[in-house]
């Protein structure tokens, strides 16, 4: 780790500020670890009871989007594919039946990380500033010294 | 156009200046090179007529035909270059000539299969990307990667060698080297092709290659592995096999069978080797489908799947370079440090889950309303079950588990600038050809307009009200799943430990057996030696004690050995001239 | 092009003896070098005597393009029929350049690997020794007579002989080699001298087109069988087809490399072409016994040696050997080819042979610029080479992706046409076993090239040493070769083809 700050301090109002300051500093990375940029971009994702306010939101979204079902018209090549709210509920029924086949699915095949003998790591080409490895070039296995 | 650079593929201009690259010391001159070379093959395929065959040679008695475009390759030779581009730009915080080299080599390659006009030239070229590749995963350079490596050259050989074999069972029955559609799999040397292409477009069961080389390759070498080698077979099937009844189920169960995987899956560059698996799915489901509407939808849906794909490693490539770790649990909270990183990441990941004004929406409704045109219902129930897979791994996972989710406390820079670069030019693109033509000629409808059939393509309307809502309806009641069964704490916790594949028969019961018949080998070869040696010492024994008593040459057990082989031939031979004459 | 040009330059005597000058220059010129003073001289007139010979073949192979099937007859001293006659067509034109063409680039390198392996004072002898293996080569090629082509036989096996016993002086396992080899070719030359015997016999003419005349009617004798029973035996023992190959792989891998890179280049290339001028030429795939013989006989042995060779080539740990044992297999492809009996098999037997002996000159001319600076030959001593000698090695895997049958390769070439020839002829399962032997080379290929490029060096402080200049430049004129002809075939598959028409007595069409 290269960031010299503690985490969890809170240091927001300041960097707001920062941001916007300058448009430079907003596209550069600051020294102190939180990226100016985030508050703008993905601030609204710190709010308190995020969780409930999204399901809030999503829920009745879900909700007028059957209803507009009701006003307008659809054609599909399927006549049950017209039924309101066919398309919310295939949608809801797929994506919870994935999700909660990865229960079942996991215990089955789930194996530790080392069962095929090499858990590997990270490649070679990460940031050098990363535990001290350095980085890309000539570590080709084969002769980089023509 | 100087006649001269009208022959010129751009695919052998990306090789050779892939080769140059390999030999250039100097880091600037090299980016140069491997900028320059997609820009000046853009503007040299602009140019390019269609329809001709604007470079042949003779070998005996073949004629190969090296540079041959028309609307189905065009697409496909843009997308390779603007991939290339897009990589190289990514790749410019590195130094590896090998690398670079190596990945506009590949990607040169791809373009030379895809603009070849016989089936040899596609055969050598489909080869070459096979070769290339593997240097890409090679560079990571770590165990995991090397053995990989030499999994993935053999899959990728072995569908080079089906290849051939097909091309000259073809050749043999038919005389033709041309890359005309096959009508049917009745014919063999169709069906050896048929599997050749179906190896490197990893159909169901021939799959694994895919997730077991891409998230061991290199940052970089991930992003450039996902562009080229899936779609070349998409635009292989397209050229060969379209209208094929077998790809419509192929297709559909490939859609499919991934979305499992790819929740239960801890990497992230392996959820998205799956979703590359569920993307090319809906390809081939439409090539199976054969009609111009559903034609016009795989190689339109190959063409924003190599930008959104792209962006999707390319994204997971800067967190992997940033904290060396793309595995699900040791990852989240990284938007407070890389904002940008995670702007694009959800750009890919809303394109890729087809939301109407990004890309995958007016490509992938062309598959679904040709689908469903042909009345199949069960498929068209499989793909929309993909769809919400899709929104599942590609769309919440990985942005959620990589960026949002449990704060796992690293607080790493922003991705490098070329990064975020090439990441927002890919973003652009996802966006750009996903828009509704506000203007003429702009949005959807370049991209449409350059389909193999335009005219058709021209006709589709993707922006309906029936879409959009239908549309809506199923991304805004998925992810409204998604938050529910977050809450109610039935989304399975992301744990560490590899995920069992169709790999696992080959990694383990294969390497058990290999290693098995090593030791038998090695005893039984021991045993065999000794008893050939034996039974040929004896006979000779024989044949000394009755002709020779004092036996000159038995001091010399190869030439004892062969004396009694030759006297055996000698035999063979008399007594088989004896008996047919 | 060049050919034409050649023969408008060449003066009017040497066109007219341009066939029996081949062997005859390195023969005079190797009783010369047996008298020769300094090592050096000797080495220079050696190339001298090789050049000229392959200039002569080329003059040989201009005449021969000129007028298509032509076919050129020289009486040696105009005696006629009782006398030796000289023949060249497409088919020995062919062997005659391939032969020429590697002995003088052989020649050429020779100097730098002898000095470092043969004693001082035998380099004259010893290249005297190999001028007239090459004199013997190129008369067994060149000649019209049954019993002549014995004659040069014995004069290339016997020199030989002495050749592979050189390499004693750094192995002495080369003495027993050489001595086995002694037994085994001397069997087979008595083998194909009975024969002949048995031949002259019924007809009572050694000359080649004589007999081909006289045996038509003849093809029910028994003693006419039983004389090519025995000449296809002893040629197939010298052209080392399997299971009489035993003699091949210590005799490549105990002499001196530049020895072994000549033979494995000519040597067995040469007893093939005199096994398919016997079996095309003189006798005729139409005789019912004949047709037999390839389907149960040559086939199977063809096959046999392309799998079970494959096979022993893998477990093989020095690469000496394994090569060798490559050798043998590659020898199957031919005989495959061969026993087919159609032009399209022939042609890919011929364009094999042609692209094997580019592949294998290459890849022993490596390992004997490897011997000059690095000790052994096994896989382990190889390893990390590719850092320490990265020309050499180059050229080395070049010519080893070759031998694998790797496209835009020479070797993928002439496997290609032995495909569609089998296809052709219906062996579809022969072309499975073809894929597998060469996956089979992909594996003992692999191993070395995994050593030479993916691992470190066994001895850390081998420093970067390549072989000298003049062994580069014959090595990378073959390499390079190896990739021009995987390109462009039109050259040696046009020398195959016209090769299995004159085989064959077919008429040219053009």
């Amino acid at each position: 780790m290269t960031d010299e700050t503690p985490t969890g301090r809170d240091t927001s109002g300041r960097f707001v500020k920062r941001a916007v300051e300058t448009v430079n500093a907003m596209s550069r990375t600051n020294d102190e670890g939180i990226h100016p940029m985030s508050k703008v971009l993905f601030g609204w994702t710190e709010t308190k009871n995020i969780g409930a306010i999204l399901f809030w939101v999503l829920a009745g979204l879900s909700i007028i989007l059957v209803l507009a079902d009701l006003m307008i018209d659809r054609h599909e090549y399927f006549n049950f594919a017209e039924s309101i709210g066919f398309f919310g509920l295939w949608g809801f029924l797929s994506f919870s039946f994935v999700v909660l086949m990865g229960w079942p699915l996991g215990r089955l095949l789930r194996r530790d990380e080392n069962y095929y003998g090499d858990a590997g790591g990270p490649p070679d080409d990460i940031d050098p500033g990363l535990d001290g490895k350095p980085l890309g070039g000539g570590h080709a296995p084969h002769g980089g010294e023509h | 156009m100087p006649a001269f650079l009208a022959g010129l593929n751009p695919g052998w201009l990306l090789i050779a200046a892939g080769l140059l690259a390999l030999f250039v010391r100097v880091r600037v001159v090299r980016q140069v090179i491997t900028i320059a070379a997609p820009i000046l093959g853009i503007l040299l395929l602009s140019g390019t007529p269609h329809g001709v065959d604007l470079l042949t040679h003779e070998t005996l008695s073949i004629t190969l035909s090296f540079y041959h475009v028309d609307s189905l390759s065009f697409l496909f030779g843009l997308a390779f270059l603007i991939a290339a581009l897009l990589n190289a730009i990514y790749a410019l915080h590195t130094d590896n000539r090998i690398q670079d080299g190596m990945a506009l080599a590949y990607a040169g390659a791809a373009v030379s299969a895809v603009f070849s006009g016989d089936l040899l030239t596609l055969f050598v070229f489909w080869e070459l990307t096979a070769v290339t590749s593997v240097f890409l995963i090679l560079q990571a350079g770590t165990r995991a990667a090397y053995f990989a490596s030499m999994r993935y050259l053999g899959v990728q050989i072995l569908s080079g060698v089906l290849l051939l074999a097909g091309i000259a069972y073809v050749w043999n029955a038919t005389g033709s080297l041309s890359i005309a559609a096959f009508t049917s799999l009745d014919q063999p040397g169709a069906l050896i092709i048929f599997i050749a292409f179906g190896i490197k477009a990893a159909f169901p069961f021939l799959h694994n290659w895919l997730q077991d080389s891409y998230p061991k390759a290199s940052v970089v070498g991930a992003v450039v592995l996902s562009a080229f080698t899936t779609k070349l077979a998409v635009y292989a099937f397209a050229r060969m096999f379209p209208g094929q009844d077998e790809l419509i189920w192929i297709g559909a169960i490939m859609t499919v069978f991934p979305v499992f995987f790819a929740v239960i899956e801890n990497d992230l560059r392996r959820v998205l080797a799956y979703s590359t698996n569920n993307q090319v799915g809906f390809m081939i489901c439409a090539i199976g489908v054969g009609t111009p509407l559903a034609l016009n939808g795989a190689v339109a849906h190959a063409f924003a799947d190599i930008l959104f794909k792209g962006l999707l490693f390319m994204s997971m490539g800067a967190v992997l370079y940033r904290t060396g770790t793309t595995k699900a649990n040791e990852l989240g909270g990284l938007y407070r440090t890389m904002p940008w990183t995670t702007l694009f990441c959800l750009i890919g990941a809303i394109s890729i889950s087809a939301m109407p004004l990004f890309s995958a929406f007016v490509t992938k409704s062309m598959i679904l309303s040709a689908v469903a045109s042909t009345g199949m219902i069960v498929v068209w129930l499989m793909l929309m079950f993909a769809s919400a897979g899709v929104l599942e791994h590609s769309g919440i996972k990985i942005p959620y588990f990589a960026f949002f989710g449990h704060d796992s406390g690293k607080r790493v820079k922003e991705a490098p600038f070329n990064m975020l670069l090439a990441m927002g030019m890919a973003s652009f693109l996802c966006i750009a050809i996903g828009l509704p033509a506000f203007l003429p000629g702009f949005g959807y409808e370049w991209l449409y307009s350059l389909l193999p059939y335009p005219i058709e393509a021209a006709n589709y309307q993707p922006f309906t009200l029936s879409h959009i809502l239908a549309q809506l309806q199923l991304l805004a009641l998925a992810v409204f799943a998604f938050i529910l069964l977050q809450r109610l704490g039935l989304y399975p916790p992301e744990k560490p430990g590899v995920i069992l594949d169709t790999d696992w028969t080959y990694r383990k019961v294969g390497y058990g057996a290999v290693r098995w018949i090593d030791t038998v080998w090695a005893k039984l070869g021991l045993a065999m030696t000794a008893v050939f040696r034996g039974f040929s010492e004896r006979t000779y024994d024989r044949l000394v004690d009755a002709f020779s008593p004092r036996g000159v040459l038995s001091r010399n057990p190869v030439s004892r050995g062969m004396a009694v082989w030759t006297a055996v031939i000698l035999a063979l031979v008399l007594l088989v001239s004896y008996l047919t004459s | 092009m060049i050919l034409e040009s050649l023969l408008v330059s060449a003066p009017e005597w040497a066109i007219d003896h341009a066939p029996v000058l081949i062997p005859v220059v390195p023969l005079i010129m190797a009783a010369m070098l047996a008298l020769s003073p300094s090592g050096r001289l000797s080495w220079i007139l050696s190339m001298v005597a090789t050049a000229a010979s392959f200039y002569f073949a080329l003059l040989t192979l201009g005449r021969i393009q000129s007028a298509p099937g032509g076919i050129i007859e020289y009486w040696i001293g105009n005696w006629d029929v009782i006398g030796i006659e000289f023949r060249v067509d497409a088919l020995n034109a062919m062997i005659l350049l391939l032969v020429t063409g590697m002995g003088f680039l052989a020649s050429i390198f020779a100097w730098s690997t002898i000095v470092a392996e043969v004693q001082k004072q035998k380099i004259s002898l010893f290249l005297s020794a190999f001028l007239l293996c090459f004199a013997g080569l190129c008369g067994v090629t060149a000649t019209g007579d049954a019993f002549n082509l014995f004659v040069f036989l014995e004069i290339s096996s016997l020199s030989t002989y002495v050749l592979v016993a050189m390499g004693a002086s750094r192995d002495r396992r080369a003495l027993t080699s050489a001595f086995d080899y002694l037994i085994m070719g001397t069997l087979g030359a008595s083998f194909y001298i009975i024969g002949v015997g048995f031949l002259y016999a019924a007809t009572g003419t050694l000359n080649m087109a004589e007999l081909a005349a006289q045996l038509p009617a003849l093809s029910g004798n028994r003693s006419v069988q039983v004389g090519f029973a025995f000449i296809i035996v002893g040629l197939g023992l010298k052209a080392a087809m399997w299971p009489l190959h035993q003699w091949l792989p210590n005799a490549y891998a105990y002499s001196p490399s530049f020895v072994t890179m000549f033979l494995a280049a000519t040597a067995t290339k040469v007893a093939l072409y005199a096994m398919i001028r016997w079996l095309f030429t003189i006798f005729n795939p139409d005789y019912a016994f004949e047709q037999a013989i390839f389907t149960f006989i040559l086939a199977p042995l063809g096959i046999a040696a392309m799998v079970i060779c494959s096979f022993q080539a893998v477990f093989q740990t020095d690469v000496r050997r394994m090569l060798a044992y490559s050798s043998v297999a590659q020898v199957g492809y031919m005989i495959l080819g061969i026993s087919i009996a159609t032009t399209a098999g022939v042609a890919a037997g011929l364009l094999h042979l042609f692209n094997h002996s580019l592949i294998k000159g290459a890849l022993f001319m490596a390992i004997a610029g490897i011997c000059i600076n690095y000790k052994g030959t096994t896989i382990r001593d190889f390893a990390g080479l590719g850092r320490s000698a990265p020309f050499t090695m180059a050229a080395f895997a070049i010519a080893a992706l070759s031998l694998i049958g790797v496209p835009l390769t020479a070797g993928f070439i002439s496997k290609l046409q032995l495909g569609y020839a089998l296809f052709e002829h219906g062996w579809w399962w022969a072309v499975l076993l073809v894929v597998f032997s060469s996956f089979l080379a992909v594996l003992y290929v692999g191993r070395i090239l995994q050593s030479i490029f993916f691992m470190p060096p066994a001895n850390p402080r081998k420093t970067r040493k390549e072989a000298p200049l003049l062994l580069l430049v014959p090595l990378w004129i073959l390499a390079l070769a190896n990739i021009y002809f995987g390109i462009d075939a039109n050259f040696p598959a046009g020398l195959a083809r016209d090769g299995a028409i004159a085989a064959l007595g077919l008429e040219a069409f053009q």
